[in-house]
């Protein structure tokens, strides 16, 4: 995609302002501070912005995120996927004039800064435009490995580092999984009758990798009680809840917020059948 | 010592002194009901008028709201007396904004510098900015006044106070790691250490997650300043507006995350205030409806 073609001219009535500025890896931090942090822990290429005015209207900022993969791509915008489903990209949520979209590789960001029923008139015509020329991409197939039964669905996230994980769900200070842009990870909230579970799945790069993440877990996390002989685990912590732990292959799940130990058994007996 | 992980925070025990002492835990430490039982105060004022449409503040009610904290931190009654307490007339005053993402809005910006030329301070001697142009990096000053927006941070749980000097670091992202925890290695600067008189976080319409990017559906026109002189003790009740603005937005706890230890590490490690909130003695002043602490 080339930016300047891209980005449309005109929309609703808001034209361009400006050239459209772009950010590397190494420059992203001079447009958004440490929020770049986001991206680049989703193997961030660059981002293009371009700035649209109207007179009597609220300024419009488009981002456009490039990344390296729509696994990736998916992976941001999933990090905050409600919103009103306006109909553009292969996903996208609005809300409160901020419209978030993503489509093959790319990932798209694109405010109004008051919400009005022309603003978003605009942000969607512009959404649409830089959306038409990119081809649909593959959401990551890991995605599968997370079991449907209970699933609340716009809870998924899809990340691969320890700084992205903690931002969502905060587990431990040192990156105790051995999370890395190598790994695939995955989080999720399942609602049964009346309860709550959170799901952490994690795919490593080598079972020796999982096995060592499952020791770490163990050592840190569950302070060193010693691991039964099987695969997995279920370890009562603070408040009553219940941890659980199982590892199959170059997979690791983790089950937190359990309120009883047969819940717990459930969730990890539907997991196993999906690894 | 053992990591840190998400079962401390579950404990209602001295092990989860920094969740408790940050209101992260489930026991939520009373802040001190009496100035004499407390080492600082900290002011939170709020007026409905701040921002009439709920998005374009009123510099005039700002100015005058600000006026006001500052009188009632410094025990005066007039603002003039009440400013010249921590601004004299021969200082440079800095007044060191967030203009990226969230940023201090201009009316707050104003009713600071509005505060320190009833100070005595010339229009030439006051600096205001951010990142490159932070006052202090190109130009000397004498006293800072910290004045950063109210928000959640992805990176840090909190990106306030403290945060708000990550500019002044040599090399601000090598102070990312560990959830931003050594945020207070910022203040040690040359160019700023021991220079800030002030704090005024400008908590008109702050925003409670996905920080520092403008996320709408995450702000909401609380409509507050808050004021004080110790810049823990002033995170520290930043954050606790954030988690129960927070709570209340999800109906369950719904913890800033990743934890805000940054702010706990700067009261035990850098000693530059107090986390504590039994040792914080928060006034509360002006329109009270939804304050949330």
């Amino acid at each position: 995609m080339r930016s300047k073609t891209h980005f449309p001219a005109e929309a609703n009535g808001w034209t361009r302002a400006g050239d459209t500025r772009v950010f590397g890896r190494d420059t992203v931090f001079d447009y958004m501070n440490g929020a770049g942090e986001l991206y680049l822990a989703y193997d961030f290429q660059r981002v293009h912005v371009q700035d649209y005015v109207r007179d009597g209207g609220p300024r419009i900022v488009a981002e456009a995120y490039e990344m390296a993969s729509s696994q990736d791509a998916f992976g941001v915008f999933s990090n905050d996927p409600e919103g009103e489903d306006v109909g553009v990209g292969q996903g996208n949520a609005y809300a409160v004039g901020l419209l978030c979209m993503w489509k093959g590789a790319w990932f798209f960001r694109i405010l109004a800064e008051s919400d009005t029923l022309e603003a978003k008139a605009a942000v969607v015509a512009i959404a649409r435009t830089l959306a038409e020329p990119i081809a649909d991409g593959p959401k990551p197939q890991f995605l599968g490995r997370l079991p449907s039964s209970h699933l609340e669905t716009v809870s998924v996230r899809y990340f691969h580092t320890h700084v992205t994980l903690n931002s969502l769900y905060y587990l431990a200070d040192g990156n105790i999984l051995g999370l890395s842009p190598r790994t695939e990870a995955a989080l999720a909230t399942y609602r049964p009758s009346g309860g709550k579970l959170v799901l952490l799945l994690v795919r490593h790069p080598s079972a020796r990798d999982a096995q060592s993440a499952y020791r770490e877990f163990s050592r840190v996390y569950l302070k060193d009680k010693p691991p039964p002989d099987g695969p997995r685990r279920i370890e009562t912590i603070e408040g009553g809840q219940q941890v659980g732990v199982l590892i199959k292959d170059t997979f690791l799940a983790l089950v937190f917020e359990a309120t009883s130990r047969d819940a717990c058994q459930r969730l990890l007996d539907d997991v196993a059948k999906h690894l | 010592m053992a990591p840190f992980t998400r079962r401390d925070f579950l404990r209602d025990t001295a092990a989860g002194a920094v969740g408790v002492s940050l209101g992260l835990s489930a026991a939520q430490t009373a802040f001190a009901a009496d100035a004499a039982d407390a080492k600082t105060t900290v002011v939170l004022i709020r007026d409905e008028a701040a921002m009439a449409d709920g998005k374009k503040p009123n510099a005039q009610v700002v100015e005058a709201m600000l006026d006001k904290a500052v009188c009632r931190l410094s025990g005066k009654d007039d603002p003039t007396a009440a400013w010249k307490t921590y601004i004299k007339a021969d200082d440079t005053v800095g007044i060191k904004v967030t203009v990226y993402m969230i940023s201090t809005s201009k009316e707050v910006a104003g009713a600071i510098k509005a505060g320190a030329k009833k100070a005595g301070v010339p229009d030439e001697r006051i600096l205001t900015g951010d990142k490159g142009n932070s006052p202090g990096k190109k130009k000397p000053v004498t006293a800072l006044i910290n004045a950063p927006s109210l928000k959640a941070h992805h990176m840090s749980g909190i990106g306030c106070v403290i945060k708000n000097y990550i500019v002044y670091h040599a090399k601000p992202s090598s102070l990312h790691p560990q959830s931003c925890s050594e945020l207070g290695a910022a203040w040690q600067a040359d160019s700023i250490k021991g220079k800030t008189r002030l704090i005024v976080v400008d908590g008109l319409l702050p925003l409670f997650d996905k920080g520092p990017q403008v996320t709408p559906k995450y702000r909401w026109p609380y409509r507050g300043l808050v004021v004080g002189t110790d810049p823990v003790a002033v995170d520290a009740v930043c954050l606790r507006i954030i988690q129960a603005k927070r709570n209340a937005f999800k109906g369950e706890p719904w913890p800033v995350s990743p934890p805000p230890k940054s702010v706990a590490i700067a009261d035990t490690k850098y000693h530059l205030g107090t986390s504590d909130p039994a040792k914080i003695h928060l006034v509360k002043l002006g329109w009270q409806k939804d304050a949330l602490v």
